[in-house]
């Protein structure tokens, strides 16, 4: 059993792997650059912190 | 006008404007995402050819749109900042990049896992799908470049003018599918190819979505830059520790 | 001039050049840009023959004939037509009256003075147009075209 067989269980039938596919991956790429923007935001209060601090 | 920009252009100032207008791009963000899916998903009709397997044009289409403007607000930031030596438009063009790029893989990715089903392959070297590669490297080597100065001025110098002598690459982009004989389809934005309306609202929400998203991680990110970039001023200081000293 | 309109002239230079330079790159690389010929090329011996080359085109109504594996189809541009031979598996999109991008060699066979050109294909894609409509439209836009 292929991959597209496998997922044609979904909603969108013989095209559900390739539609979910594309929607997962997209979901994934824009979740993760919102949470490394603020990842980056707090890791560098943290670090500006810390050299403030040592003065 | 001219000293409201001055104003907006000052580290201090921009760094508050960000931290303001961050909630007013997120949850209109979230609002346009959370209806342009439903709306892409469930209200929209399948296609007469394509069936469900066009739906992925909702998300396609808005990050290809993107990629090209992403593009454009960086090269035009970058030569403002070059002419008028604006820091904080140097800051707009460099943190736009990383975006540019992931709009652009978006774009690449959707496109491919639509194409297998429709054209029968993942891939293949026309003049769309090989300019907009092309878009890829540029965004890459834009923040590499970028990276490879120690001084945050030369960097915003030389990449600035490897977007602007890039930017040739987007009228080819757009017209790629008029001038030569590829497989891409032609335009079905602004064309009526869509000729269903809740098809049109689906595309039109998902769009919108999308240019807020653009924003929001704009503002997210030129925070991060400028407190880094302005580390030594007094004002960085105080919003950093909390307390004014 | 001040340093400023200074760096405007250079910006407004650079630009100037790149995208000269561009337009200039694109006259002469046009052909090299075509991801496939039409029928039409091939009939004014514009397509390399001999080589390995792609032709586009519609699929014309009726003409899709299969035997085993094997399937044979003629590939339109509204001017000129040409018989395309296949053995493979179809894209779904392969419709008649649809768009379609073969790759493949040109072989001749002449009997006198008249020569068949037939494209021997290794590879058939889809081209669809940018046209998507749920069917009740599309019928309702095939009926009016009909009575029209």
């Amino acid at each position: 059993m292929t991959m597209v067989e496998y997922f044609s269980f979904l909603p969108y039938g013989k095209y559900a792997f390739y539609v979910w596919l594309a929607y997962g991956i997209s979901t994934i790429t824009v979740i993760t650059l919102f949470l490394s923007a603020n990842r980056n935001h707090q890791k560098a209060l943290i670090n500006l912190k810390n050299k403030y601090s040592r003065k | 006008m001219w000293k409201w920009i001055q104003r907006q252009s000052s580290p201090k100032i921009f760094y508050q404007t960000c931290s303001n207008l961050t909630p007013w791009f997120f949850w209109p963000f979230i609002g346009f995402l959370v209806i342009g899916l439903y709306w892409a998903l469930i209200v929209s009709p399948a296609d007469y050819q394509q069936g469900d397997g066009y739906r992925i044009i909702f998300i396609h289409v808005p990050s290809a749109i993107l990629s090209m403007m992403v593009y454009a607000i960086m090269a035009i930031a970058g030569g403002i900042g070059l002419i008028w030596q604006i820091k904080m438009a140097e800051v707009v063009a460099k943190v736009s990049a990383p975006i540019g790029a992931a709009f652009t893989i978006i774009a690449l990715v959707s496109g491919a896992v639509w194409g297998k089903p429709m054209w029968g392959a993942w891939w293949v070297w026309d003049a769309r799908l090989t300019s907009e590669l092309i878009l890829l490297f540029l965004y890459l080597a834009y923040m590499s470049l970028n990276n490879a100065f120690d001084n945050p001025r030369t960097a915003a110098k030389s990449s600035s003018i490897l977007a602007l002598v890039g930017l040739v690459n987007l009228p080819i982009i757009h017209y790629s599918v008029k001038w030569w004989n590829t497989l891409h389809q032609g335009y079905s934005v602004g064309t009526g190819g869509l000729k269903d309306p809740d098809m049109q609202i689906a595309l039109a929400l998902m769009f919108v979505a999308s240019i807020f998203l653009y924003a929001l991680l704009v503002a997210i990110k030129a925070k991060t830059e400028v407190l880094i970039r302005e580390q030594n001023s007094r004002w960085v200081q105080e919003e950093v520790t909390g307390a004014s000293i | 001039m001040t340093r400023r309109q200074n760096r405007m002239l250079l910006v407004a230079l650079l630009l100037f050049g790149v995208f000269s330079t561009g337009y200039l790159g694109i006259k002469a690389f046009n052909e090299n840009l075509l991801y496939f010929y039409t029928p039409t090329d091939i009939a004014n011996g514009k397509a390399p023959v001999g080589k390995s080359f792609r032709v586009g085109g519609l699929v014309e109504k009726d003409s899709v004939q299969r035997q085993d594996m094997m399937v044979s189809f003629v590939v339109t541009d509204n001017n000129k037509s040409i018989e395309v031979k296949y053995t493979g598996i179809l894209p779904d999109l392969f419709r008649e009256g649809q768009g379609v991008v073969t790759s493949g060699s040109l072989t001749s066979k002449c009997i006198g003075k008249e020569c068949k050109y037939t494209f021997l294909a290794t590879d058939v894609l889809a081209k669809h147009d940018e046209n998507y409509m749920p069917p009740e439209v599309a019928a309702a836009l095939k009926s009016t075209e009909i009575k029209e």
